[in-house]
């Protein structure tokens, strides 16, 4: 009965998509306000590359969790999170597609974003921090500049959002040339914090398209 | 007859018709009409039913508004935008928006319910793998994986997750609920507690709307607002609608148009015909009288039935228009010099014409199909009406021409007055077989279509749209099969969908070829069932084993002492035994309202492959489950399709015994009775064949225009043969030649027509009336011209 098929298939969709919403509201989070001033140091950013150390103090742990990379950044849709010890694995954004590489298993799992919604709004997140795109960021965050030699930013989620029960704050620490992130730093309300310092960053420099390859 | 007593009685007929009319057109506004399409359907066993549940499970209340950049770009901040703007113009009497956004406070609250369910969604079949995940290497594995998922980009966010939940039992519930909602296929995703594609191109704006689909004034308001609102937003947006409701406008919109073209096309028509070749204002009586005999019919009519469908006032005014053909048989012989002899003469044959019409529609009243019995009962009434003011009433309004008739007729003297010649007689003979035989060749070419949708004149944009918007914010199930499980109340109708989902496995499918809520959105007593097998697995040994493992497994990699405080509580709830009803989870709330329907008994839907190994599982399932409904669209179309093949057999052959025993009752010559038949068999054949040359199947709209075809074929057929026997045929010829003409160029307007219905009957009507026409008017005068003698015996008044 084409009268109706196709309003109801529709419909019926929409009641899927908005609980597909509901459930993904916890995790994605958008923003409009821009955010000039950071958006503007990182405009003459084309290509990162960094290595880092994530340090995370958990209470779940002993002792601290101490993971050593490499992030590979190509602006504006291209990013590489490479884990180099203690495990091997790496992520690599490409527009719409993903794909992780997982050294225990030398296997290689391609992703569609618009097919896995919740790993789009993780991808979302990490390229809102790491490639500069601060914008989408300002709705749900009241964000401070801090005093000090180095420019750094304070995200608070904003009282009222999901993620302030577990964040306290995000706090942005910019090199001196104002080029690139040097430590990026999550501390949670139950004390828990992750810090990510960044070093030996070359910005703008040719990355060879080998080094995009998976392994 | 005096001319005093022909002015009463000319004032009398006047009166009576004018009080008729009077009494019929005051009775209109009480008639019950209704838009109703289900009257167009059989009333056989299952069909009438299956129509209902379709009609009822769909959802006509919703609004799909698709907000898209007109240059196809993505600006997901200027959608969003524009959607709030759109939203806040909307009166909320015409349609407001529906909830697809949730506050944040409620989600937090339905996920601590959703997680504290987590038994509840246990089957029997997972505690095999809660036992695996509970071991000592099931636990050194889950915590390994939380490891490593903490040092990956992804994990960076999800510490306090892991914290309360180190072994990921609630993450896989949510992953498991989020791949059941997934894999329903459908492409929205959230951006700014907005709906859009991934690409962030278009965004999907669900309203609501308490305006019926068959409200035809409320459709128009209501799509009038909501254009207008669309006409409101930056002009670089636009909003496209998907709803019901745009297929009411557009059938009565195209409808509309449509009967207005052919109206006025078919007045003018008439009028050239008249005024131009009769130059005689009363002419205008003639196509006054279909219309004024409409009007009794249609009061009468709408006595016998409780509602009274529109469409059939559409289809039936439309056949009350061949009527006119009695009235011009009247008007033409009532012009002549021997009017009351020739219109003596024409008594007979005209009634014979309409009481095999009128056999035809007789026939219909039998139908199974309710609209076919308005219809018949309508157009009978009008014929009878038609019938007696065309040759009691009009006769008195039409004085005789002042020059002799034949001489300003149209057509050529000499050939109305001579037969051919027998060499021409035989060509036309001839040439009359080679198309019969034609018509039956392309008989085998024709195929019937029952699909009652080709009714819907849905404009091509609105189609193409929903089209968009299926491949935009997907779904596929409009080729699902529907099964559905019935139950006096909501829980006695989920448990039976629970039951049903488990047969359904059970039987050999897979979950993903299963559509159904139950995974979703189980009983209560599923609920409190798994609950209690949760709670007996876990006995005090295996806790007290799980523990242990939990303990040496996390010391082992370096978890604190404390690293589980806040699973262990969570792990105590889960096993509590409280009966109480399980807490309701919101976001699950709009997936509920499209499965279960309320209407005095609650149904639950699922859907599965519209395909025969699937539906022969679930026809066994239906064994153990009685109440289970099995809708395949395909087989309801194919039983749809054959019900109505039924229809026109049993219709046809119905009408075809009335017409036999009205014409040889009536006539009672064997010959005569062939030749007055071959006109209808002729425009029958031919208006069938000609579907083919348009590439087009016969569906219901055929049968209405065929059976206008018979009865007017044969009213040809036997005015022709008994205008020879009468040696009246100069007159009858030229009145059948004004029928057929008037008719085809009326019907030829329909060829025009956007609407699929009003089509198919253009093409039946102008082919098949032609057909009938040159079958009365050649192959009549070739069989007399062949029998010469026995015609020139039939040419002296009798």
């Amino acid at each position: 009965m084409r009268f109706f098929s196709g309003v109801k298939n529709l419909a019926r969709g929409v009641a899927v998509a908005c609980a597909v919403l509901a459930v993904l509201q916890l995790a994605a989070a958008e923003e409009q306000t821009p955010l000039k001033e950071l958006e503007t140091a990182l405009s003459e950013v084309k290509t990162v590359k960094t290595h880092f150390v994530q340090e995370k103090k958990m209470t779940l742990f002993k002792k601290p969790m101490i993971t050593k990379g490499m992030i590979l950044l190509e602006m504006p849709e291209k990013l590489m999170w490479k884990i180099e010890s203690p495990v091997k694995y790496v992520l690599l954004i490409d527009g719409q597609q993903a794909k992780q590489w997982d050294g225990e298993t030398k296997k290689t799992v391609r992703i569609a974003l618009a097919e896995q919604p919740v790993f789009a709004a993780v991808t979302q997140q990490l390229k809102a921090w790491f490639a500069g795109n601060y914008r989408v960021l300002s709705k749900d965050y009241t964000i401070t500049k801090l005093a000090g030699e180095q420019l750094t930013f304070e995200f608070v989620p904003k009282p009222e959002l999901p993620q302030a029960k577990m964040v306290k704050r995000i706090s942005v620490t910019f090199q001196k040339d104002k080029k690139y992130i040097e430590l990026f730093q999550i501390e949670e309300q139950s004390g828990d914090t992750t810090k990510l310092t960044f070093s030996e960053t070359k910005l703008n420099s040719d990355i060879d398209k080998k080094e995009w390859e998976l392994p | 007859m005096g001319t005093a007593v022909k002015s009463n009685a000319k004032r009398i007929c006047g009166l009576v018709v004018l009080l008729v009319s009077l009494c019929s057109i005051a009775r209109l506004p009480f008639l019950p009409f209704s838009g109703r399409i289900d009257v167009m359907l059989p009333e056989k066993e299952g069909i009438q039913d299956i129509f209902s549940f379709l009609k009822d499970v769909q959802v006509s209340d919703k609004v799909l508004v698709t907000l898209s950049m007109r240059d196809g770009s993505s600006d997901s901040d200027l959608l969003c935008a524009a959607a709030q703007q759109y939203v806040a113009q909307l009166d909320t009497k015409l349609a407001y928006p529906m909830n697809t956004g949730f506050q944040q406070g409620e989600i937090v609250q339905d996920f601590k319910h959703l997680v504290q369910q987590l038994p509840e969604y246990t089957e029997a079949g997972e505690l095999e793998e809660i036992s695996a995940l509970t071991s000592y290497s099931g636990i050194s594995t889950s915590l390994s994986n939380l490891v490593k998922r903490l040092r990956t980009p992804e994990g960076m966010f999800s510490g306090s997750a892991a914290r309360s939940d180190p072994l990921d039992w609630n993450g896989r519930l949510v992953k498991k609920i989020l791949g059941m909602l997934t894999s329903f296929g459908y492409r929205a995703v959230p951006v700014q507690g907005r709906l859009m594609d991934p690409e962030h191109k278009n965004l999907l704006l669900v309203l609501q709307t308490p305006i019926a689909m068959m409200d035809a004034p409320g459709v128009r308001a209501l799509v009038a607002h909501l254009e207008s609102c669309a006409k409101a937003l930056p002009s670089a947006v636009e909003a496209k609608l998907v709803c019901a409701h745009l297929h009411t406008l557009g059938n009565e919109t195209i409808i509309r148009r449509d009967i207005t073209v052919t109206s006025i096309a078919v007045v003018l028509v008439f009028c050239i015909l008249f005024f131009g070749v009769y130059r005689d204002w009363r002419s205008g009586y003639v196509v006054l009288i279909p219309f004024l005999a409409s009007l009794p019919a249609l009061a009468l009519s709408a006595l016998v039935f409780n509602g009274f469908s529109a469409l059939v006032v559409g289809f039936g005014s439309t056949i009350a228009g061949i009527t006119i053909d009695y009235a011009v048989h009247a008007y033409v012989v009532s012009r002549t010099e021997h009017r009351e002899i020739n219109l003596k003469r024409i008594r007979l044959p005209v009634c014979l014409s309409a009481l095999t019409t009128l056999s035809v529609f007789i026939a219909f009243c039998f139908s199974s199909i309710p609209a076919y019995r308005q219809l018949g009962c309508f157009a009978a009434i009008a014929i009878l009406v038609s019938l007696v003011y065309a040759l009691i009433g009009l006769p008195y309004f039409i004085p005789v021409a002042k020059k002799n008739v034949s001489s300003v007729g149209p057509l050529d003297e000499t050939v109305s007055r001579h037969l051919f010649s027998p060499r021409i007689a035989w060509l036309v003979v001839g040439g009359s077989v080679v198309a019969f035989a034609l018509g039956f060749l392309c008989l085998r070419y024709l195929k019937f279509d029952g699909n009652v949708s080709k009714l819907d004149g849905t404009p091509a944009a609105v189609i193409a749209e929903e089209q968009r918007a299926i491949t935009l914010w997907g779904g596929g199930e409009s080729h699902s099969a529907i099964l559905s499980v019935e139950a006096p109340t909501e829980e006695a109708a989920l448990r039976l969908n629970d039951e049903l989902y488990v047969a359904l496995l059970k039987a050999g499918l897979a979950a993903r070829e299963v559509s159904s809520l139950s995974p979703l959105f189980p009983s209560e007593a599923t609920r409190q069932q798994r609950r209690k097998q949760w709670t007996s697995y876990w006995s005090p040994e295996r806790v007290l084993a799980f523990q242990e493992n939990v303990r040496k497994a996390s010391a082992e990699m370096e978890f604190s002492d404390d690293a589980f405080s806040s699973f262990w509580p969570l792990f105590d709830t889960w096993r509590g035994e409280e009966a109480k009803a399980s807490e309701p989870i919101r976001f699950l709330q709009p997936l509920c309202e499209r499965f279960i329907h309320v209407n005095q008994k609650v149904w639950v839907t699922t859907f599965v492959a519209d395909d025969p190994h699937v539906l022969e599982i679930a026809g066994r399932v239906k064994k153990d489950i009685p109440s289970l409904k099995i809708v395949s669209r395909q087989a309801f179309s194919k039983q749809l399709s054959s019900a109505f093949a039924d229809e026109i057999k049993f219709v046809t052959k119905l009408a075809g015994v009335f017409i036999i025993l009205v014409t040889v009752l009536w006539i009672r010559r064997p010959g005569m009775i062939a030749l007055a038949l071959l006109p209808a068999i002729a425009g029958v054949l031919w208006g069938c064949a000609a579907m083919v040359f348009f590439g087009r199947s016969l569906d219901v709209s055929n049968l209405i225009a065929g059976i206008m075809v018979l009865g007017l074929c044969i009213d040809y057929g036997i005015c022709m043969v008994f205008a020879y026997r009468d040696g009246i045929q100069e007159e009858v010829f030229q009145a059948v030649t004004l029928c057929a003409v008037t008719t085809v160029l009326g019907a030829g307007v329909l060829l025009l027509a956007k609407h699929p219905a009003l089509f198919s009957i253009g093409v039946t009507l102008v082919a098949g009336v032609s057909a009938g026409y040159l079958c009365a008017w050649l192959t009549l005068r070739a069989v007399y011209s062949l029998n010469r003698k026995e015609a020139k015996d039939a040419q002296r008044p009798q």
